[in-house]
């Protein structure tokens, strides 16, 4: 059997006595470049090149083979203008912090200030920065910031919408990665709405107009909807039927709660996301909805399923009222989990490999009964995560799927 | 009396800032203390919010519509405060260095202002030296940082060991928060205080002021 067709037999509901894995399958499950610099040394592949295809989150794209050896089961095929809207058709070669050679988006050329500080500029104005001796960067400028009325949305970023030559090239992508694996297929859409709209207002702006602008925030998140369906359309009507999986991606949870309420969920988000899974679901009925959200966000999961989502990531199981067993027994028959997999934020804390497998395994023993599960770390590893950990959980992961589909266990 | 002051507190937890200056004025005038407007109106609107989110049944925007009417009505209230009451000490703020998160840093900011404190605000992506600096410069003994990133909360420990380098380590108390800080963590580095948000904060900071820690 082979990965794409493991996850096909378990979207259909046939895949009881297994799980899948993923690790680099989509923008929530990979690693740090610096930790994927690590991994490929440890695993004899300095060869394989580190290309940052993410720049908000530093994230390579992960080698077809280093998938394989790990049992990852997907790939991914991503817009080209994926962050801070640089073009990344083209590469060149770069460093790391450390001086490990990597390659950047051609079109990423960051300004260094005396500080020592990043700058990436957009539309010829500094946009994000990172500090010096920073890992991240962060957003500086919001355009709508002062937006009062609906004509002020034009000013919306451009990214949202996609040109006919980026859909092109992400439909080949998609077409190239069925043809040339036999991994599952994600598409890295993204579709945020909450997210966006904090980068084009300001996190505080975006808040409050939440709460007191409702007719311009419905006016702004319709606006970028009809953006994203534009984009949906343009490239599931070439590659759609070579899709398995399309991910989004918006916070609505913090560590200890809701960052909006369920009835504001419901009212100012909720429908934005129907429009857009439903359109998926309706015309395209093969693929799932891959909802990546962060944060103890158990009490508004009903909303979620009611509005598409089919795979839920990452599981955050450190935050307030995700306890697993309780997610898996109230979810379990409704949704598949994607992660909870390591709990990576508290991973410093396991020393040994034994504690980090002994980690892994509980939860497998967990989230894989009945099925219905896709293996992955809760979100990507950090910098100083070390290679022999990494591999340790997916091997665990990977002798844990042979003994479930033995009846070892 | 006690009306008026519930009615700030339920014009705060609804965030309507033009009413809180309002009322918050018409208790003045009525020969309310400062002290009694801001603890049982602004304060207890702000603490019966705080609760509601944590029980998620608001979330951020409300939070944040509270937070900008409780800034306008301490605003108000300030003149009048400052002639009533000696004001308390310093406290150096800061995220920490490679960090520029600092919504809970201004947050934990608003809060000890409104205790009547002076904050010397040290902004986002603060070297540890600049901390030791501030703290000589502005004689402060209380020390607040914050870390948002798993990856920045290393910088806690810097600026404890940069107090240390200085030998002022034993002048100061260094509070820490933020997102992946923990108790565990602060006992780790050997910083003084945790505290998971930003009323705690400023209510151990009004404890260390008064003597008590």
């Amino acid at each position: 059997m082979t990965s794409r067709e493991r996850v096909q037999k378990m979207f259909r509901g046939e895949l009881k006595n297994s799980f899948a894995i993923s690790i680099g399958g989509m923008a929530n499950d990979n690693m740090s470049a610096y930790a994927y610099a690590n991994l490929l040394k440890y695993l004899g592949m300095e060869e394989k090149p580190i290309k940052i295809y993410d720049l908000f989150q530093f994230i390579p794209l992960m080698d077809v083979e280093v998938i394989d050896r790990l049992g990852g089961d997907f790939v991914h095929a991503q817009r080209p203008r994926y962050r801070f809207n640089l073009d990344q058709k083209e590469w060149r070669p770069g460093t790391l912090h450390d001086g490990t050679p990597c390659y950047y988006p051609a079109e990423f050329q960051p300004i260094r200030t005396e500080d020592g500080s990043l700058y990436v500029e957009m539309d010829g104005e500094r946009y994000a920065r990172m500090p010096k001796g920073g890992l991240y960067f962060d957003i500086i400028r919001h355009p709508l910031e002062d937006a009062e009325e609906v004509e002020d949305l034009r000013l919306v970023h451009p990214a949202v919408r996609m040109s006919d030559e980026d859909i092109e090239y992400t439909a080949n992508q998609i077409e190239d990665l069925y043809q040339n694996t036999d991994k599952a297929v994600v598409l890295l859409f993204a579709g945020q709405l909450i997210e966006q709209a904090q980068r084009d207002f300001g996190f505080e702006e975006f808040y409050c107009k939440l709460a007191i602008e409702k007719e311009l925030m419905h006016a702004y998140f319709q606006m970028v909807t009809d953006a994203y369906l534009h984009n949906l359309e343009g490239i599931l009507s070439r590659a759609g039927e070579k899709l398995d999986v399309i991910w989004f991606c918006d916070d609505i949870g913090t560590q200890q709660t809701l960052q909006i309420s369920v009835p504001m969920y419901k009212e100012m988000i909720k429908p934005y996301e129907k429009q857009m899974w439903d359109y998926i679901h309706q015309n395209y009925p093969h693929i799932r909805i891959l909802f990546h959200c962060c944060g103890a966000i158990f009490d508004v999961i009903p909303e979620l399923i009611d509005a598409g989502v089919d795979l839920l990531n990452p599981v955050q199981i450190s935050a307030k009222g995700m306890d697993p067993e309780r997610l898996k027994e109230t979810y379990g028959k409704d949704i598949i989990f994607w992660g909870g997999g390591t709990d990576t934020q508290n991973l410093a804390n396991l020393t040994t490999v034994e504690e980090v497998e002994e980690h892994a395994r509980h939860l497998l023993e967990i989230f894989s009964k009945g099925g219905n599960y896709v293996f992955s770390q809760i979100h990507n590893f950090q910098a100083d995560v070390p290679p022999e950990k990494i591999v340790a959980i997916f091997d665990q992961a990977k002798k844990y799927r042979e003994k479930l589909e033995a009846g070892e266990v | 009396m006690m009306k008026l002051l519930h009615e700030i507190s339920e014009e705060l937890e609804l965030g309507h800032a033009v009413q809180v200056k309002k009322k918050v004025l018409a208790a003045i005038e009525e020969g309310t203390s400062p002290d009694q407007i801001l603890k049982e109106g602004l304060l207890r609107g702000l603490d019966h919010i705080g609760k509601q989110f944590r029980e998620s049944e608001v979330g951020i925007p409300e939070v944040l519509l509270a937070a900008r009417a409780m800034n306008t009505g301490i605003r108000v209230l300030k003149p009048f405060y400052d002639k009533t009451k000696e004001p308390r000490g310093k406290i150096c703020v800061g995220t920490v260095q490679g960090d520029i998160h600092d919504i809970g840093k201004n947050l934990v900011k608003l809060m000890m202002e409104c205790q009547g404190f002076q904050i010397i605000d040290l902004g986002n992506d603060v070297a540890p030296e600049r901390f030791v600096e501030a703290s000589q410069e502005h004689h402060c003994t209380l020390i607040c940082c914050s870390a948002l990133l798993s990856t920045t909360m290393n910088e806690l420990k810097a600026v404890i060991k940069a107090f240390e380098k200085a030998g002022l380590r034993q002048q100061v108390k260094i509070m820490i928060g933020g997102a992946p800080v923990t108790q565990q963590f602060c006992e780790k580095i050997g910083a003084d205080c945790y505290t998971e948000d930003a009323m705690e904060a400023s209510q151990y900071a009004v404890l260390y002021d008064e003597g008590e820690k």
